[in-house]
């Protein structure tokens, strides 16, 4: 089994012979891979970067040495040979239900920027320490995206805001000040009938809150009440009102829909309901579930998971796509008849008169035609609203029940960057003198044009309520704390209607409130608690009896159910879309001088995750870059302006000028900047401060997601990014594999065929245990389905107290991430594809890392595992060097013990807390195995199918892991390994891995394969 | 030439090996025994804030140890108990006295008694009371007779050798699972056996049943 360590003779063998000759593809994961710059070969052939095992600040290792020669001597000196004494504090009186050391699940809901995810909380003892996807809410279906999972992390985040600021000078008792200033609030509000007040909130979904809202406005019928969100779906609302006569959302039905075509759409990505919609997309991923698989073309500027799913991507510039789309329309129109003669004026006069690729025009027309009533075209928020109105029109004619629509779930929905404008604009004429912003940081995050510090700083008095102290915070005259949603009484709509409750799983650490309830405070003249307000508003005038059994069903549940809207019938007003199109202006593409900039919502969304250092730490999804953001460009545009990466480069337009790093970004349109929003705050935490470059000076209200005529200048300095996608290469192996629908169905075995040949004889290294009993755990992963969208890695994250180490560790290729999802490129560096492929430890039966661990500290269970013992192990690295698949994690440092209680909570009771020096790795989540193993015990049975289910499989959003008991005869991953598209990794080298894949399948057009 | 060193120093390098080979044994030895947990965690008897004696309470009165730590099939702590079941009988019983004077005032102010622990296992090692006492084995198998112990100490080393040692071989320590908490409960010959195989009983030998 030497063969592995071997790297001569390894690297002989898998290059020429297995990486390409194999799949007859040739898959790079950078750049400086695809070219084997002699520095990616240094990299690649040290098991750690150089230096990786060096001290680097901030201690030197004559400090660190220090240090320990001191704590080693106290730790002498003060416990001597003395037992520690330990104190065990039982309840006085134990809560009902409450068995200590058994987690507690309750349902609850947050929301995000105007959307609801319905939320399963795992607590321990009364600490929430992990949150799970809400199986019956209708967005999350049992899955929870990244975000979503390291909310638990910011709820004991340290930095969080713990007192109320007055002038910016922290004030106590909370409960007092928040009284005090809610009593002045609502004096003012009384002096004059609320004029010259106005509310900010972000966009809340929260009926109880639109109703706390309704009766704020009607006691002071002269306040105003305004809305800001960074990342809105304004011009999707503004489309469809102008076409379709009202506001309403669209939404694709993935059942149905048998094509796709996403128009600058990262829907899969971090668009509006990206895990609702993952879920139903990837369903139609599997040829063995459902007969025919989707067909999916993105046209879009920077590349995104929609992009790295698609089967057709075409690279465009954002301000080109609505002409691409009038092009698309106007070949729809003439050619195939659509319309039928009644095409809305405008369209027919662009037909042939374009630019764009007509062969891919023509293709998709005819591909969309051909799935009438069977397709779904879907729209970028970034768009303008003349193209939302057009895609209406287009899928009121091609799509028909694939997409349907429902109202806004805030009924009194107004134009988030209207109303924000408005404000400022009344602020400034001093028609609103008083300020009271309910959560959010339109400070940092408004458009740079509306200038909204500056009228701040005009007005008489503002007030923020807030979970951080945040830019908006600082700059305002009182800031009081806010509850976080885990520790609140509150109710969230979903994007389909369904209203869910939120219940806290603890009490408020800080002390801190909600809107609701300061709302309630200001009108209410004794004020009530957000359960009282929460029971109130859905009791309604029912009797407190008849309500009871209702409130606690749904709050068992989570959901109310039949809550959801029915999607309404829609009707085109051709016009409306004639006037939409002929108000079109084509701008042109963009050019050497004039960049298009693209602002992408990031993995911290618009920023108010960036003190999350989960969310910090995890690498984007594309780009693989942990913690800075960097202004990504095309590998041809970075050679024209002579870039290369980590460049610092000067992005101006106007008067405003940043200055960020490059990265190169294959799969870029040509003379497009991309660059992730929210980075660079200057007051928000330790973790989050001044990591990264804030964009938003450069965002403009009329451009929110993407601005041209940008100027770009190269500057002399370089900054270091944290990128990790070299890191833990295994150096063209065939690892992943991928068909075209059509050959696989042809040729159903040919995933098989891709791999080396077998060797008959077996292993040398016979494995002492010979798996026949149950039960047996195993993990399949469906390359089709995977998105990359690393929920997995985050849930891992949470679920297995996995500590970050920061940029700089990263870097030295020290991240701790038990599970990666690895992105590989395929094609020319300009227009790649991609695939990913999820990486956790592949618990392979013959264990190379088990064969050279001098002390047995990581060995097989007879469940077939392979187990690592932290307390035995001495931190040799031995195993991580022998591991062929890099999935081993060394504790260079002691990430935790400096950690305060209050970060300490968030650890879960049954997963060690590793210290410096040992290694780690996927346990198969072991702590759920081993609950789920007692309790079937108990009851004399093995454990059933869906007992068991680890992190990552329950944070998946495509259901791309799935994992159980090999030799239960029910069991889905049973199943999956017998389809033909199942392969395991480096079967050459006979290490039987318990993790296996089931290779990718494309869907493309015929007529544009070459 | 005379002699710079007298006779007996010819003595010296027998004298340094033997000492020393006695020596290191003794040390090996040394550390073998009074190292262990054997020698440093057995014994252990703490005085608790309460004087409680469970020689009272389980022993001369007869109270099954599940009606105070009441969850020890159902979780893995068999969780000491809340003073609310102190209470149940003590707000009758001896209500004035003195050496419940914590256990009343916890109850006043709703704070916990602070217990001194003395059975602990290292954080890396998760135990489960639930695998084990529904497998049929007895408090008393780890925990001794605790029904005549005035103050409870530890009996048994918990170390890593000792819980092997019933892994490997159960059938001395299996009993019905409802006499479970009996502890004078004096096995037939064989029944050990006959209730593993019974119960199925499989105890795990790997190191991830316990550590993960």
């Amino acid at each position: 089994m030497s063969l592995l360590s071997n790297h001569d003779h390894d690297h002989e063998m898998a290059v020429p012979a297995s990486g390409e000759a194999r799949t007859g593809r040739r898959y790079w994961r950078s750049l400086d891979e695809l070219s084997d710059t002699p520095q990616f070969r240094e990299f690649l052939e040290r098991e750690f970067p150089s230096h990786a095992s060096e001290m680097i600040s901030p201690f030197t290792r004559r400090a660190f040495l220090n240090l320990m020669g001191a704590s080693v001597a106290l730790a002498g000196a003060l416990t001597g040979c003395r037992r520690p004494e330990q104190r065990i504090l039982p309840y006085a009186r134990r809560p009902e239900d409450l068995v200590p050391g058994v987690p507690q699940r309750y349902a609850t809901s947050v929301e995000r920027g105007g959307n609801a995810i319905g939320i399963l909380a795992t607590c321990f003892e009364g600490r929430p320490v992990k949150l799970e996807g809400h199986p019956q809410h209708p967005v999350s279906q049992g899955a929870l995206d990244m975000i979503g999972q390291a909310l638990v992390l910011e709820l004991y985040d340290p930095d969080r805001s713990i007192r109320p600021l007055e002038k910016g000078l922290p004030v106590a008792p909370v409960a007092e000040v928040i009284k005090r200033q809610a009593a002045a609030l609502a004096a003012r509000l009384r002096a004059a009938d609320g004029e010259g007040v106005a509310f900010l909130s972000g966009l809340a979904t929260s009926p109880l809150l639109a109703s706390q809202r309704g009766r704020l406005l009607e006691r002071f019928p002269r306040a105003s009440w305004h809305v800001w969100e960074p990342l809105n779906e304004d011009h999707v609302y503004a489309g469809t009102s102008s076409v379709l006569g009202r506001p309403l959302r669209p939404a694709v039905d993935f059942s149905r829909a048998d094509l796709v075509l996403a128009l600058d759409a990262d829907f899969l990505g971090r668009g509006v309901g990206a895990l609702a919609d993952t879920r139903a997309f990837s369903a139609r991923r599997r040829t063995e579930d459902s007969q025919s698989l989707n067909r999916l073309y993105a046209v879009e500027g920077a590349m995104t998971l929609t992009g790295m799913m698609a089967d057709h991507r075409l690279r465009l510039a954002p301000s080109q796509v609505e002409a691409f789309t009038l092009a698309l329309a106007a070949e729809l129109a003439s050619e195939h008849g659509l319309w039928a003669g009644q095409a809305p004026a405008g369209v027919l006069a662009i037909h042939r008169a374009h630019r764009f690729d007509a062969r891919w025009i023509a293709a998709l027309a005819r591909d969309l035609m051909a799935h009438r009533g069977r397709c779904a075209i879907m729209v970028g928020q970034g768009q303008p609203a003349s193209l939302h109105a057009l895609a209406a029109a287009l899928n009121v004619e091609l799509a028909g029940p694939c997409v349907q629509y429902r109202p806004p779930v805030d009924a009194s929905h107004v134009g988030a960057g209207d109303s924000l404008a408005a404000l400022v604009e009344s602020m400034r004429a001093g028609r609103v003198r008083e300020l009271v912003i309910l959560g959010g940081n339109p400070v940092f995050d408004a458009p740079a044009d509306l200038d909204f510090s500056g009228a701040l700083a005009g007005i008489e008095a503002s007030f923020h309520l807030g979970l951080e102290v945040n830019e908006t915070a600082l700059a305002c005259d009182f800031h009081l704390p806010e509850a976080h949603p885990l520790e609140s009484w509150g109710d969230t709509r979903a994007a389909d209607g369904t209203i869910a409750l939120q219940q806290p799983l603890i009490e408020p650490l800080y002390g801190g409130t909600t809107a609701a309830e300061l709302i309630s405070m200001v009108i209410d003249d004794t004020p009530r608690s957000g359960y009282e307000l929460l029971r109130a508003h859905y009791r309604g005038a029912r009797e407190e009896a008849a309500f009871e059994p209702d409130w606690a069903e749904w709050l068992r549940e989570g959901i109310i159910p039949e809550s959801a809207f029915e999607p309404e019938a829609v009707q085109v007003d051709p016009a409306a879309v004639a006037a939409a199109i002929t108000g079109v202006s084509s701008p042109a593409p963009p050019s050497r001088t004039k960049l298009e900039l693209v602002f992408l919502p990031s993995k911290i969304h618009d920023g108010r995750h960036a003190n999350n250092g989960w969310l910090q730490e995890v690498p984007d999804p594309v780009t693989k870059l942990a913690w800075d953001n960097a202004a990504l460009v095309s590998p041809e545009t970075a050679r024209a302006l002579g870039l290369d990466n980590e460049r610092v480069v000067r992005l101006s337009a106007g008067e405003v000028m940043v200055e960020l790093p490059v990265w190169i970004q294959p799969g870029m349109a040509d003379w497009v900047v991309a660059a992730p929003l929210g980075y660079g705050r200057r007051e928000v935490g330790r973790i989050g401060n001044q990591v990264g470059t804030d964009l938003y000076p450069l965002r403009r209200s009329d451009t929110p997601l993407f601005r041209s005529g940008v100027a770009l200048s190269v500057g002399r300095d370089s900054r270091p990014l944290a990128c990790t996608q070299d890191h833990w290469s295994m150096e063209d192996r065939d690892l992943v594999r991928e068909a075209s629908a059509e050959d696989y169905q042809k040729d159903p075995h040919l995933f098989e065929h891709m791999g080396g040949h077998i060797p008959e004889h077996g292993p040398l290294w016979q494995p002492p245990l010979d798996y026949a009993e149950r039960p047996q755990w195993g993990m399949a992963i469906d390359l089709s389905t995977c998105t990359g969208c690393q929920a997995c890695v985050v849930a891992c994250q949470a679920e297995n107290n996995i500590p970050i180490v920061g940029s700089e560790q990263v870097r030295n290729g020290r991240e701790m991430h038990w599970l990666r999802v690895d992105r590989y490129y395929v094609g020319e560096p300009e227009s790649p594809q991609a695939v990913v492929q999820p990486m956790p430890c592949q618990h392979c039966e013959t264990a190379p890392c088990e064969q050279v661990c001098p002390v047995a500290a990581t060995t097989h269970s007879p469940d077939g595992m392979n187990e690592m013992t932290y307390n035995r192990c001495i931190g040799t690295r031995y195993c991580a060097n022998n591991c062929p698949f890099k999935v081993r994690r060394f504790n260079f440092f002691d990430y935790t013990s400096e950690a305060s209680d209050i970060e300490k909570m968030r650890h879960r009771p049954d997963v060690t807390v590793r210290m410096r020096g040992v290694m780690e790795k996927c346990s198969f989540c072991i702590q759920r195995i081993s609950r789920a193993g007692i309790a079937a015990r108990k009851q004399g049975r093995p454990i059933a199918e869906g007992e068991m289910v680890t992190a990552c499989q329950q944070g998946c959003p495509a259901d791309a892991i799935v994992f159980g008991d090999l030799l239960d005869p029910e069991s889905r991953v049973r199943q999956l390994k017998q389809w033909p598209r199942h392969y395991g990794l480096l079967a050459s080298r006979n290490l039987r891995p318990r993790v296996t894949y089931l290779g990718r399948l494309r869907n493309p057009n015929p007529e544009l394969v070459s | 030439m005379s002699v710079i060193f007298p006779r007996w120093v010819n003595r010296l390098p027998l004298l340094f090996a033997t000492g020393g080979g006695i020596g290191a044994f003794g040390l090996i030895g040394f550390v073998w025994y009074f190292f262990s947990p054997a020698y440093t965690d057995v014994g252990y008897a703490p005085r608790q804030p309460v004087p409680y004696s469970h020689k009272t309470h389980a022993g001369n009165l007869g109270m099954d140890c599940r009606y105070c730590h009441s969850l020890v099939e159902e979780g893995p702590h068999a969780t000491v108990p809340p003073t609310q079941t102190c209470m149940n009988c003590h707000s009758h019983i001896l209500p004035e006295s003195p050496n419940l004077r914590l256990v009343r005032e916890s109850w006043a102010d709703d704070r916990p008694v602070p217990w001194i622990r003395i059975h602990k296992l290292p954080d890396y090692v998760h135990f489960s009371h639930e695998a084990h006492v529904n497998a049929g084995v007895g408090c008393v198998s780890c925990h001794g007779r605790v029904d005549q112990m005035v103050v409870v100490r530890q009996v048994e080393p918990l170390s890593m050798s000792w819980c092997l040692d019933c892994h490997r071989d159960p059938a001395p320590h299996v009993r019905p699972r409802e006499l479970v908490t009996q502890m004078d409960y004096v096995p037939e010959s064989g029944e050990g056996q006959a209730l593993v195989r019974q119960y199925r009983l499989n105890p795990p030998e790997n190191c991830s049943a316990c550590h993960f």
